[in-house]
């Protein structure tokens, strides 16, 4: 694929340039139309729409195929509210409205020092970093997948946000020694824990009666820097409206058996992810199947 | 960041809507007692003029409906069905043409939000003198542009009490 014809894939820059753009031209009040039409063009996009059709299989067994697609539908109407919202508020300052649910977790985090938050391809990351940055004093590092495309890659690195440090996971064993070193310092460092990057370690777990691999990154993290593991999902609930869910914590013992101490925090994960996912799977933006 | 900590009168402040008719509603709303939430820790309730969902749902829908009627009225009998489609892709090629004057990089929003709806105001005027049942639509269209008018004036006048009413929540 040539790089002209790269900019136009559903992961090219222009899609990006393309929402800057929109969010700079198209006035709040015409947003709903616009945002149903574009939703609706981008379930042209195949491995996407069977990637979300395929996880709400999972998720809601025994639903037939053109109910998924209706699903698809909502889940990418609301992918596309949340894009807009992101870039709003990098562009324009915007931030919506929010609503807290386990804020005593979250103020256990602030306490704790060093932590791990983990998190699923839900909400924004730049407004929850925003809104995490207004709460507390500790330093914030996300961790994500690089952008496939090279261009999309220097076109969010130009945007990205000063309150949060960003790191790609593509060389594990340097950045796994550097989030040591950050959680150890008193640092929060977020992970998305519901997809597997290829080439990064993987634990086996059940989600929805479906045997799945999940990150096995944020464990390992946490058993190695002796520290908690806070569950924290971001879900969008209506226009410019978000809700911030902070879950109990979860420990992983620092014992010799590596199996053995990840299995219990593994599936204690996996749990409230499911709980999270069954009461809002219109906003698992997750666009490639579970793992398997 | 302009917001208030757990103060859910915030949600019917005049500051988070666009439309005076819209200030106007909330500032009455206002005077209402709000329901507490029970169902979360805490809220935070962002001050920006967009943030009425209920606002800017009705006006869409409102707008869209108006155009898809104006489309519907000067197409063949046998084309009237794509006049939904057509409106929602018309919307998106006057917002894009009119955009295109002027740095891309600019924030346009105040200016194409007033260029679509001074280019309604004229098709509704045409429209309203047309046979049919559209020029009811046209109608009615101008007459909540009107009444907008009017609520704008009220508005200025109460603009003491708006403020007085933002300071509820220490704003």
């Amino acid at each position: 694929m040539t790089a002209s014809s790269n900019r136009f894939h559903v992961r090219g820059v222009f899609w990006r340039q393309f929402l800057v753009f929109a969010i700079l031209n198209v006035p709040a009040w015409t947003e709903p139309i616009v945002i149903a039409v574009w939703a609706m063009l981008f379930l042209l996009w195949g491995p996407g729409r069977r990637g979300v059709m395929r996880n709400l299989k999972a998720i809601k067994p025994g639903s037939t195929a053109l109910t998924n697609f209706f699903r698809c539908y909502r889940v990418f109407w609301n992918y596309a509210w949340t894009m807009g919202d992101t870039v709003r508020f990098r562009e324009l300052r915007v931030v919506p409205d929010w609503e807290f649910v386990g804020w005593q977790h979250f103020e256990t985090m602030q306490r704790s020092g060093g932590a791990i938050l983990l998190t699923a391809h839900m909400g924004s990351y730049d407004l929850g970093a925003h809104l995490f940055a207004e709460n507390s004093n500790q330093r914030i590092i996300m961790v994500r997948a690089p952008e496939v495309d090279p261009q999309t890659h220097a076109f969010e690195e130009t945007r990205k946000s000063d309150k949060v440090q960003i790191e790609f996971n593509v060389e594990a064993t340097n950045l796994a020694l550097d989030l040591l070193h950050a959680v150890r310092d008193g640092g929060v460092v977020a992970i998305q824990g519901d997809r597997v990057t290829p080439g990064l370690s993987d634990v086996t777990a059940t989600v929805f009666g479906r045997a799945t691999r999940l990150p096995a990154g944020p464990f390992a993290l946490a058993m190695a820097a002796r520290a908690p593991i806070h569950p924290m999902f971001i879900v969008r609930r209506g226009r410019r409206l978000y809700r911030l869910v902070a879950c109990e914590p979860i420990r992983v013992p620092a014992i010799r058996n590596r199996e053995e101490a990840f299995s219990e925090a593994v599936a204690k994960w996996a749990h409230e992810l499911e709980n999270v996912l069954r009461a809002s799977w219109y906003q698992w933006f997750m666009f490639e199947e579970m793992a398997t | 960041m302009n917001a208030v900590r757990d103060c859910p009168e915030g949600k019917w402040f005049p500051s988070r809507h666009r439309f005076a008719l819209a200030r106007m509603f909330a500032f009455v709303r206002s005077h209402f007692p709000v329901r507490p939430r029970t169902d979360v820790d805490h809220i935070l309730i962002s001050i920006h003029p967009d943030h009425s969902a209920l606002e800017t749902y009705t006006v869409a829908i409102w707008f869209y409906v108006t155009l898809t009627c104006y489309i519907a009225a000067v197409l063949p009998i046998g084309w009237m069905v794509t006049a939904p489609l057509i409106a929602a892709l018309a919307v998106q090629i006057v917002t894009g043409s009119i955009s295109a004057m002027g740095s891309v990089r600019a924030n346009h929003l105040h200016r194409n939000s007033m260029a679509l709806f001074g280019l309604m105001i004229i098709a509704s005027a045409w429209f309203a003198m047309q046979p049919g049942l559209v020029r009811y639509v046209a109608w009615f269209f101008l007459a909540v542009v009107a009444v907008n008018a009017i609520a704008w004036l009220v508005m200025i006048a109460l603009r003491n009490s708006v403020r007085e009413l933002e300071q509820r929540c220490g704003t």
